[in-house]
């Protein structure tokens, strides 16, 4: 078998304690092993608190395992020497869109990490305009960040993963600031990337809209993983999912109802269109 | 007694923050109902905070004319400072504009300045803890910084209930909440409609999570009144409102779907209930003109 | 209204102030600081400042910026300076010969209160149609309407003391008033203190408006570069800078949405007593730096995430080697103001 992408072996964490504060932290790791392949779409589905976030930012060494380890493209996170070499193969994007970006232009954001880097100029050039087209805001490149949408800005930090030819992009909780026209585009974009580039998805989320268009969805409580499965799979167990304090989505809740009741309505079917299509099929 | 609580009329509103003049509210009238509870709908930059920010005087109506519960907003004598009382506002990320160290202080800013009595004070802000869910004696004196997101968020409505107010308005009131934290918000909100009466205004760009509690609809599209109703009538027009980079909820897309394809769903199925009965029963009538179903498989 | 005050708004364009190179500009800015305070200790020499409002224009050709543009970063602040200056002539005897002495005026009693009746009843009669709705309504501006008719009622007040004061005093005496006596060194002080101010505030304004912020902070790099040497943190101060004109906008709007929040919950800072309004302030405040601190713990890890360290050669998208038109341009600037100090 493929040497994973991303392989977290027994993992725990807690956040250090800060001093003089009575309460004893739990955990938000606890024992945690998941293995993510390259290629691989995958969500991680929780409520907040649940450790998904904690996870994600353990795939790109911004916090290193309290025990057990993670290694990412062969390398583990606990040498700090390899640490430059995991970012520029597994880029994160985060909640906020106004906090991670840092230049005063869009294209200078994008060109930012390659600077960095000490890329040629016309190389920079040239990688930008790609990452620029990929996400399609390439119109916008001469604006300024507090110019552009939510969701604009979320594009503008993928561009700025993309650019460096990443391997892997984690999404941490990127869109739960976004209205859900620009959230289901950001699911699309999600989607093209992944099939287009090759590139590992790993979104974390506690919508479950847009856990239907990944490969595999893993579900989080209290720093574990409950269970992993495809959409289909997961997304009909509906009462597990709310007892889990998520959202279901109304047309997934009809779905089961209906499934409930004797329709045939297959298991997969978890989109808008593919329930539309199942429903009139009876 | 008037039974119109907020009436705006021909509306307009020019940010002439340079370089570029931009036109946030162009010829808006809407009559806001007293006691009920409206949504403000529409993508970024569609006005919908710009209009809202004149209900409660952060913003002069000009041209146009906003009333409040009667009075002229615009108006050379308006007191802003009972207006604001009237009109309470909870803005965008309300959790970080929390600032005292205590719960009770942060939730008390608001009435100290109506020049209330002591006694009168504590009540307030007891009553405004106990609406949403975080009673004084546990809280009180808990900083705020303590609390989960949802938590915090209620201080910041509870700071606003504790003026009283009679109209609320909410902008953006459920963004960067999970799902557990959103739907306790909404419950708690329902109750503070309830046990208050206020006329209470959601400003959302999510059609899904207003759906359930707002009476009436309005959708902004740049800066244009564009489109007004029942819920129903206007997550019917999935196919407009996604032109307007809206979304309808998920059942309703659901419901647009189906009709895409053949099935007369009736214009007033509304829920995931309606919609299970009513497909059930077409179900039903099919198998009874067919009775061999098993053999079309 | 703060976002139209923010400094460092990046015009695009293509003039030759753009094409210049940021260090280029920033050469000709600190030369010029340097010539004029150099210039400034030989009096009654204009050479120096003819020349540099000379190149002050000429950039202002050369930048493509419509006048009313720049008229409208500029006129705040110019103003500011020239109200001020013109105090200096109001200032204590100095030594320098005087060049134009006004007055001493003797006014008798009589006279004055005379004035004062008619500034009295003409500044009344003004303030009291200011408060006649028709023409208030004509006023567009509420603020400017009501500052007017507080400044006339004021006047009509001090003009009625002042009558009632003159009137108790012996009508035929003479009051003494002045003698306003203007020296060269003042006028040279106000001529000069005003071409420095200006010409260094279009400078950089036009250095903010036509330099893409991150070629200004290249240009900065490169030219404190000789600093590495001293083991200063030269590429850390740059993306301190980088961060500070990236989040000017986005803390003013932040700033300005706090204010509405809070003004919402009635906390108001022009009213009140002042116990509430230093608590308006402090709650102000701290509910800011609250949110500028989280928004650094965000920027942070979203730093950390995207590889930034501080050591290693980076590349420069924008500054590139000086061009013939860089050495031209510093050559002349260079020679016109060193030699304007010798003529």
């Amino acid at each position: 078998m493929l040497q994973p992408l991303i392989d977290l072996q027994q993992v725990t964490y807690a956040y250090p304690v800060r001093p003089g504060s009575a309460q004893q932290e739990s955990p938000a790791l606890r024992k945690l092993s998941l293995q993510i392949q390259q290629g691989e779409y995958v969500v991680i589905l929780g409520h907040n608190g649940s450790g998904k976030s904690t996870l994600a930012r353990q795939c790109n060494a911004l916090l290193l395992p309290d025990q057990g380890q993670v290694i990412v493209a062969g390398m583990d996170t606990r040498d700090l020497a390899s640490h430059p070499a995991i970012r520029a193969r597994v880029g994160m994007i985060f909640q906020n869109p106004d906090n991670q970006l840092i230049a005063t232009v869009v294209e200078d954001d994008v060109a930012w990490s390659l600077t960095v880097l000490g890329y040629s100029a016309s190389e920079i050039r040239q990688r930008v305009n790609e990452a620029l087209e990929a996400v399609g805001i390439a119109d916008l490149r001469a604006l300024p960040p507090h110019k552009l949408s939510g969701g604009q800005r979320q594009r503008v930090a993928i561009a700025g993963i993309l650019a460096l030819r990443p391997d892997c992009i984690i999404a941490d909780e990127a869109t739960s600031m976004l209205d859900p026209v620009s959230r289901q585009e950001m699911g699309k974009l999600f989607a093209r990337l992944n099939r287009d580039l090759g590139i590992t998805i790993v979104q974390v989320t506690h919508l479950l809209e847009e856990a239907v268009y990944a490969q595999r969805i893993v579900l989080m409580e209290q720093g574990q993983i409950v269970q992993t499965g495809q959409p289909g799979q997961l997304l009909s167990d509906i009462e597990r999912l709310r007892a889990l304090k998520l959202i279901i989505p109304d047309s997934l809740s009809l779905a089961a109802r209906l499934r409930a009741a004797g329709f045939r309505i297959a298991e997969d079917a978890v989109t808008v269109e593919q329930i539309a299509r199942e429903i009139a099929r009876e | 007694m008037n039974d119109v609580m907020i009436e705006v009329a021909h509306l307009s509103h020019t940010y002439t923050t340079a370089p570029v003049k931009k036109k946030a509210l162009d010829d808006v009238s809407m009559q806001i109902p007293r006691g009920e509870c409206v949504a403000v709908i529409g993508f970024n930059g569609s006005g919908k905070s710009t209009l809202v920010q004149h209900f409660n005087g952060l913003l002069r109506p000009t041209p146009g004319s906003v009333r409040v519960d009667g009075v002229d907003v615009g108006g050379a004598q308006v007191n802003l400072r009972a207006l604001r009382q009237k009109v309470g506002m909870l803005f965008q990320f309300p959790e970080s504009q929390l600032f005292a160290s205590t719960i009770y202080q942060d939730v008390a800013f608001g009435p100290q300045r109506m020049g209330l009595g002591r006694h009168e004070l504590r009540a307030r802000v007891k009553h405004a803890l106990d609406i949403v869910g975080l009673p004084l004696q546990d809280y009180g004196q808990r900083s705020p910084f303590e609390l989960s997101g949802g938590q915090r968020r209620r201080v910041a409505l509870a700071g606003i209930l504790a003026m009283t107010p009679r109209v609320l308005i909410l902008d953006e009131p459920s963004v960067g909440l999970d799902g557990e934290g959103r739907a306790e918000f909404y419950a708690y909100l329902q109750r503070v409609r309830q046990e208050q009466g206020v006329t209470t205004i959601l400003v959302s760009h999510d059609m899904a999570e207003v759906a359930a509690i707002a009476d009436g609809l309005y959708v902004l599209h740049h800066g244009k009144l564009v489109m007004q109703g029942t819920p129903a009538s206007v997550f019917a027009q999935s196919e407009q409102l996604r032109r307007w980079d809206l979304a309808a909820p998920p059942l309703h897309e659901l419901l647009a779907a189906l009709r895409q394809r053949g099935i007369a769903l009736p214009e007033d199925v509304m829920s995931v209930e309606d919609a299970f009965h009513f497909l059930q029963q077409t179900q039903k009538q099919k198998q009874k003109q067919l009775p061999d179903v098993s053999s079309r498989s | 209204m703060l976002t139209n005050m923010s400094p460092g708004i990046f015009y695009p364009g293509t003039g030759p102030l753009h094409r210049l190179q940021a260090r280029t500009k920033l050469l000709m800015i600190g030369l010029a600081v340097v010539v004029m305070l150099i210039a400034n200790q030989h009096q009654w020499h204009f050479a120096p400042y003819i020349v540099a409002v000379t190149w002050v224009l000429g950039s202002i050709f050369g930048a493509g910026i419509g006048l009313r543009e720049l008229w409208r970063r500029l006129s705040f602040l110019l103003m500011l300076v020239f109200s001020s200056l013109l105090f200096t002539f109001l200032g204590g005897s100095s030594s320098s010969p005087a060049v134009w002495t006004l007055g001493p005026w003797l006014l008798r009693n009589v006279t004055i209160s005379h004035i004062a009746l008619f500034l009295a009843i003409g500044c009344g009669i003004l303030a009291l149609a200011c408060l006649l709705p028709p023409l208030a309504k004509r006023y567009r501006s509420r603020f400017f309407f009501r500052l007017l008719r507080s400044i006339l009622i004021l006047v009509t007040c001090g003009a009625l003391l002042l009558f009632g004061w003159t009137m108790g005093l012996p009508p035929q005496h003479t009051v003494p008033l002045g003698p306003i006596i203007i020296t060269r060194q003042r006028i040279w002080i106000l001529v000069v203190s005003f071409v420095i101010f200006m010409a260094l505030y279009t400078f950089s304004t036009l250095l903010t408006m036509t330099t893409n912020p991150v070629a200004l902070i290249e240009g900065l790099t490169i030219l404190l570069s000789p600093l590495r040497r001293l083991k200063l943190p030269v590429d850390d101060f740059a993306l301190m800078a980088l961060l500070g004109l990236r989040f000017i906008p986005t803390l003013l709007d932040e700033v300005e949405q706090l204010q509405k929040a809070q003004a919402a919950r009635g906390a108001d800072l022009l009213h009140g007593t002042w116990r509430e309004r230093l608590q308006s302030f402090s709650s102000f405040f701290t509910a800011l730096i609250q949110g500028t601190l989280r928004r650094a713990a965000d920027l942070a890890t979203a730093l950390e995430s995207r590889g930034y360290r501080s050591s290693g050669q980076r590349t420069l998208l924008y500054e590139k080697p000086l061009r013939r038109l860089d050495y031209l341009i510093l050559i002349i600037f260079g020679l016109s103001m060193l030699g304007s100090l010798f003529f």
